[in-house]
């Protein structure tokens, strides 16, 4: 079977499962896979662990989604619309004649699962958008115990909860750092430990200095 | 050294006078155990000094894997900070004199990934460096230039001066 016939059979599956309500096709894009309402992706990787004979957890992929404006971003059209704020109309230039009108989508987390099957050689992805505020997903490190460090490390560096973990420490960054570094507004402070954080490039001063003398020639002429 | 001074009826004639700061430092430039420190990259050109082309220990400098038996630390490589606090506890387990290389673009001034938020932006916000050596990474060549750098400023040194390497940690 292609990938796209997989993810159709699987989507039809997955509603049986889970409930249409909670189930939204993505079989037509690039990436065929299935997205998932948040609360039942737990669910849905235990359907295919033993329906699905997925006894491979591949990976699981997160990213901050903030000013992407692709496929996914479209909170509209999925069954559970009503758990993401209202996208915003932003108008862009009031001085101009065209329309302008910029919709602004509510901002989310991507998580992405990938998961293998050796008995009938396929790949499985499942989707889910997670809202911006308090993210959080069932932790499957129970089912999967390589799902431990992938978990550990989205926590570590983008914040997203993984409730029921075993144990959901900061995985690569020091366990006293503040705040997830690959968050899109992520502001470093300027010390960590006693380190400064940043360091002055020389090349500053040059220009600084450059930027000066050609001010005194102009000044002079 | 003065070969030619013979204390009357005391020694025999193999015994040579010397200053004391040439005896001291002679000895130190010539064994300059070096702990290993590659965190990254670096490292690769670091074990490749230690081959047969450059041959690190026809200066009798020794790898050594524990802080208490070595010189001088190669700082080899991209220091994040998690690594920064042990690497500042390591260097303080060294017996003085110490001396510190910076190894490349990334423990001279976070290279590469100084845009990173979790690196140290130059090592020599933590130990006090006595030599860069530039480079993403250097070649073995380099590194060992670096080294005869470091030779001769313990060549220099004096005792009584007491500017030895490894004086003081900045605070």
């Amino acid at each position: 079977m292609t990938s796209e016939e997989i993810h159709v059979t699987l989507y039809r599956d997955l509603c049986d499962a889970l409930g249409a309500d909670n189930v939204f096709d993505r079989s037509s894009e690039i990436l065929p896979s299935v997205e998932i309402h948040p609360e039942f992706i737990r669910q849905a990787i235990t359907f295919l662990k033993v329906s699905r004979a997925a006894d491979y957890l591949d990976s699981i992929q997160a990213a901050d989604l903030l000013g992407y404006t692709g496929p996914v971003s479209d909170r509209s059209i999925v069954p559970w619309a009503s758990m993401y704020p209202e996208p915003h109309i932003k108008i862009k230039d009031e001085a101009a004649s065209e329309s302008t009108e910029e919709k602004i989508m509510p901002r989310i987390f991507l998580m992405q699962y990938q998961l293998f099957s050796f008995d009938n050689n396929e790949h499985y992805i499942l989707k889910s958008m997670l809202p911006f505020e308090n993210p959080a997903v069932d932790s499957i490190d129970d089912m999967f115990g390589n799902a431990n460090w992938l978990e550990r490390e989205i926590w570590d560096l983008l914040g997203i909860n993984f409730m029921n973990s075993r144990d959901l420490r900061r995985l690569l960054l020091p366990e006293n750092w503040k705040g997830h570094p690959l968050r899109r507004d992520y502001v470093q402070e300027d010390t960590y430990a006693g380190m400064s954080t940043s360091r002055p490039s020389p090349l500053d001063e040059i220009t600084e200095a450059a930027v000066e003398n050609v001010k005194k020639w102009t000044d002079e002429l | 050294m003065q070969k030619d001074v013979v204390l009357s009826g005391g020694f025999d004639e193999n015994v040579i006078l010397a200053r004391v700061d040439d005896v001291l430092n002679w000895a130190r430039e010539n064994s300059l155990f070096l702990y290993t420190f590659g965190l990254a990259c670096c490292a690769i050109e670091l074990m490749q000094t230690g081959g047969p082309r450059t041959d690190l220990e026809r200066f009798g400098m020794a790898p050594r894997a524990t802080p208490r038996q070595a010189d001088l630390m190669i700082v080899a490589g991209t220091l994040t900070y998690k690594m920064a606090e042990r690497i500042k506890i390591l260097y303080e387990q060294m017996a003085e004199p110490r001396y510190v290389i910076s190894m490349g673009s990334c423990s001279n001034c976070g290279g590469l990934f100084s845009g990173g938020y979790s690196v140290l932006k130059g090592v020599d916000q933590i130990l006090p460096v006595d030599v860069y050596v530039p480079g993403c990474p250097p070649r073995p060549e380099a590194l060992v230039d670096g080294i005869f750098q470091l030779r001769k400023k313990i060549k220099s040194e004096s005792l009584l001066n007491n500017n030895a390497g490894g004086g003081s940690l900045k605070a």
